[in-house]
């Protein structure tokens, strides 16, 4: 319980101090969100604007760079001598430079790496960073020649020639079938299809015209037949009749032939007068007469009527023969059919055969265009054996060592100094901005929190007089800080600093000022120490991360680059740098100097401000 | 002659009025007590008055109008140690010397003056920090007095001390103005404001609501006397009713043997006589008989409606 008590106690009071509370919370967002937008996706690959110096002295036309240029996003700048790429490194207006030479096209590609060794990381990084990319794209170069011409030797095998020879016979065939396909389409060009199609249908026609003869024929037999029939019919009917008459015929001679017995028997008969008799003796005379005659008419009817036999004979031979004809002509109309059944299929099949010759033809012409392509990519493919074959009598001119390591990379520092000297600037930076800005805000808080502030105010001494006497003060302090670095600088790691000592520490004491500046205005908007403490780190950390002093700017968003080239630390750390390392003047240093006292200036009217 | 003449001083935060037209002169010499609840204004106008924040209407007069450097004449007593606390008491003092203008030897005269006066003389190279609680008020007020100002403001001099110290501290706040100084007071001890101050002025929400000497503020606002007789196996009842009809008061109390009698102040001498007299005469045996007079701390009771806190 008392733990219990303990811990809430603690939690209570944080909670109680608002801004020590504000900054909990805004510490991970600031640490994440400015950290995190800065250094996104933190690698050389995703970093912008790099601004690489070079000395372009090689003998021939080398695209090296510029595919370095395109494939890494850096801006190229090129410089006549390597004087001028010093003062660009030293102005930072490059961060590597690179000079390139060499003997000969096919001799090693010297690169002489010129690097930024005023900041340690920075320039590690990016001397690294350049001799891994070159070291990289010289690497991909040679692997991709090596591979194109490997690759080549094995599909080509050992003869070239062999294979273009073969490939000119692969030519002077495709001649030839050219030559055969010409002769093909001029048969198949002969073939005149119009003719046999008329021929065929002159055989039609023919046929039409049999076929409308026969059926006329058919026709006419049918209208003689018909007319046969009828006389046929009538001759029946005339027989018919004939028969009539001549059994009638029959029956009256019989009838006669009895009356004449009758008259026989009654003339014989004595009974009867005899001039009864002699009138039947003429009556009988007279029937036998007309019996003679009779019989003579049944005669003639007899004749008639074996004629008519023969007739009919006749008719029923002329019966017979009708339907003879009428077969044959059947016969010849089937005939004619097939025929014309015959002619149609032929035409069927010419068509065909016609379309068939088409598709021939249209094959012969796709051939045509095939042999034209194949004869393209045979002389594209010849050309190309050439050039591979000249490519491999170049290769076979390359020096080994330059296939193995084709760029030799010699370091130039473009400052002479060793990293001991790099360390002193910015440890000089960092310890006078913890020195300056932690003291100053925490014993203006302590003033604060022990009434002594409000003595003071209520002292007959001015406010300048009280502020600028603990600026004075802290000055000292951090004057004291800057010559024990300065010190072990000098007789512990043998940096000489007297040339630029004056320089140096007029340096310090501008550094100083702006960094105290801050520390004052830290304590004007906090009550506490711990407020005031962790407001001073949040000014401090994310200035170490964004000073450029662990990590280079160039890493960071072009934005943030800029926010960060005006950071009192970072500008601190450019006039460290710029005198120590680069042995610049302060009045090349006019730009930083003019950044931090602006700060300065403008700091302190707040803090005027403030206290009034 | 007014050193301080504030004249219908108001003081607004946003829509809030902290001080509502307070007017006050404080002469040369005085000890002028600020007594008040918290939040009745006495801080406002003590940082008006020192000139650490503005009023937001009316005037205040330092010296008649005289043209002066106010800082050289004012000094602030903070109810908390106004000094860093790991110097030592002679660095401490000569420090603020410098600060409050002094220089050469009279810086080191000033200084040891005062350990002297404040008997912190032997304490002089020890660090502050390490002084009791009542040696490090002292301090205070030494470094408060350096430049010898003329007005003394005394925030609460004395919370925490113990009686000694605290009879120490009443002692040198009267030499100080015996000396012709003049001192403002803060105090929640009415005692102290009764036994200090000159003038007193009560404030409450703002407003003044009264000023004047103690004992006049006491007569005219402190209320009434009490008599208090102890008497052996009390008084009976039908006694204390005669007694209640016989002084008109009905406000007349009996507890636990001890019999309370309110008087008013005026002429109450006769009347305390007689009922004695009475009891005596009725047989009753007086054990002991006491007087409870009105005080600052029933006047600030009477006006305010409220008790003084003890501690803030």
């Amino acid at each position: 319980m008392k733990l219990i008590d303990i811990i809430w106690k603690e939690i209570s009071v944080v909670k109680s101090q608002r801004i020590a509370l504000l900054l909990i919370v805004l510490y991970p967002f600031l640490a994440i969100g400015l950290l995190g937008s800065s250094f996104s996706g933190i690698s050389i690959a995703q970093m912008s604007n790099i601004n690489i110096g070079l000395i372009n002295e090689l003998p021939f036309d080398s695209n090296i760079i510029n595919e370095f240029a395109v494939g890494n996003n850096v801006n190229l700048t090129e410089f006549d001598d390597v004087n001028q790429l010093r003062s660009a490194i030293k102005t930072k207006d490059v961060i590597v430079g690179l000079k390139l030479s060499a003997p000969s096209e096919n001799s090693q590609i010297r690169v002489d790496l010129f690097y930024d060794n005023s900041n340690l990381m920075a320039s590690g990084i990016f001397l690294e960073y350049a001799k891994v990319t070159m070291q990289r794209m010289t690497i991909e170069q040679t692997k991709t020649k090596l591979s194109e011409i490997f690759n080549t030797m094995v599909s080509l095998g050992n003869n070239l020639e062999g294979e273009i020879t073969q490939v000119n016979e692969f030519q002077r065939k495709l001649e030839e079938a050219e030559i055969d396909l010409d002769s093909l389409e001029a048969k198949l060009n002969q073939f005149d299809f119009e003719e046999i199609e008329d021929a065929l249908d002159g055989q039609q026609n023919s046929i039409d015209s049999f076929e409308t003869k026969n059926a006329e024929f058919l026709h006419e037999l049918d209208a003689f037949e018909n007319s046969f029939d009828e006389m046929k019919q009538e001759l029946e009917q005339f027989n018919n009749e004939f028969s009539v008459y001549k059994e009638d015929l029959d029956f009256s001679s019989t009838q006669l032939e009895t009356m004449i017995t009758n008259l026989d028997a009654m003339i014989a008969d004595t009974a009867i007068d005899p001039a009864i008799k002699a009138q039947l003796e003429t009556q009988r005379a007279g029937l036998v007469t007309m019996k003679g005659k009779i019989d003579g008419i049944r005669n003639g009817l007899d004749q008639i009527s074996n004629d008519q036999s023969e007739l009919n004979t006749k008719l029923n031979e002329a019966d017979a023969l009708f339907i003879r004809l009428r077969a044959e002509s059947q016969t010849i109309s089937s005939t004619l059919s097939n025929s014309s059944a015959t002619i149609q299929t032929m035409n069927d099949d010419l068509i065909v055969f016609k379309e068939s010759i088409d598709e021939v033809k249209d094959l012969i012409a796709e051939a045509r265009i095939s042999k034209a392509d194949i004869e393209e990519k045979l002389s594209a493919s010849s050309a190309l054996l050439s050039s591979f074959s000249g490519q491999i009598i170049e290769f076979s001119n390359l020096d080994p060592k330059v296939l193995a390591q084709p760029v030799v990379f010699y370091e130039q520092r473009v400052f002479n100094v060793d990293p001991f000297g790099i360390l002193v600037s910015n440890a000089t930076s960092i310890v006078l901005i913890l020195t300056c800005l932690l003291l100053t805000s925490i014993i203006v808080i302590l003033e604060k929190s022990e009434n002594v502030s409000l003595r003071m105010r209520l002292s007959p001494t001015t406010k300048p007089m009280l502020l600028f006497g603990k600026i004075i003060g802290q000055l000292l302090i951090a004057l004291v800080e800057a010559t024990i670095i300065f010190g072990v600088a000098m007789f512990g790691f043998g940096i000489n600093i007297i040339p630029f000592i004056l320089e140096l520490y007029l340096a310090t004491i501008l550094i100083s000022l702006a960094f105290i500046s801050l520390g004052l205005i830290i304590a004007s908007f906090t009550k506490n120490q711990s407020t005031a403490i962790l407001t001073s780190l949040l000014i401090v950390v994310p200035m170490l991360f964004l000073g450029g002093i662990i990590l280079p700017l160039e890493f960071m968003e072009p934005t943030m680059q800029m926010i960060s080239s005006f950071l009192p630390l970072t500008v601190a750390n450019n006039i460290l740098v710029g005198l120590i390392i680069k042995g610049m003047s302060l009045l090349e240093l006019i730009k930083e100097i003019a950044i931090l006292t602006f700060l300065i200036l403008f700091i302190l009217v707040i803090v005027m401000l403030k206290e009034e | 002659m007014s050193v301080i003449s504030v004249q219908e001083v108001s003081k607004k935060y946003g829509a809030k009025t902290v001080l509502d037209k307070v007017s006050f002169d404080i002469e040369k010499g005085e000890i002028f007590g600020l007594l008040g609840s918290n939040g009745a204004g006495k801080s406002t106008i003590t940082k008006i008055i020192l000139g650490l924040e503005k009023q937001s209407s009316g005037k205040i007069k330092y010296f008649d109008g005289k043209p002066i450097n106010l800082k050289r004449k004012i000094s602030l007593v903070p109810q908390d140690t106004a000094f860093y606390r790991d110097f030592s008491v002679e660095k401490n003092m000569l420090f603020f010397a410098s600060i409050y203008g002094l220089k050469g030897k009279m810086k080191k005269e000033r200084t040891d003056f005062l350990l002297k006066w404040l008997n912190l003389n032997e304490f002089r190279k020890t660090k502050s920090s390490f002084l009791s609680g009542g040696y490090q008020r002292l301090l205070n007020i030494a470094i408060s007095l350096l430049h010898d100002p003329e007005i003394i403001f005394l925030d609460e001099p004395t919370v925490g001390l113990d009686p000694k110290m605290r009879m120490l501290f009443w002692e040198k706040i009267k030499e100080l103005q015996a000396s012709q100084k003049t001192i403002i007071l803060t105090t929640h001890y009415m005692d102290e404001a009764e036994s200090l101050c000159t003038k007193i002025a009560l404030l409450k929400n703002g407003k003044l609501l009264t000023m004047g000497k103690p004992r006049d503020l006491v007569r005219e606002h402190g209320g009434i006397r009490v008599m208090v007789f102890k008497v052996t196996n009390g008084v009976s009842q039908p006694d204390l009713e005669q007694i209640r009809k016989a002084l008109n008061q009905k406000t007349i109390i009996e507890k636990d043997d001890l019999l309370f009698i309110p008087f008013e102040q005026e002429h109450s001498l006769e009347k305390i006589i007689a009922v004695t007299q009475w009891l005596m005469d009725k047989g009753y045996n007086i054990v002991s008989s006491t007087t409870k007079e009105p005080s600052l701390e029933d006047v600030f009771l009477n006006i305010t409606g409220e008790k003084m806190k003890k501690e803030e």
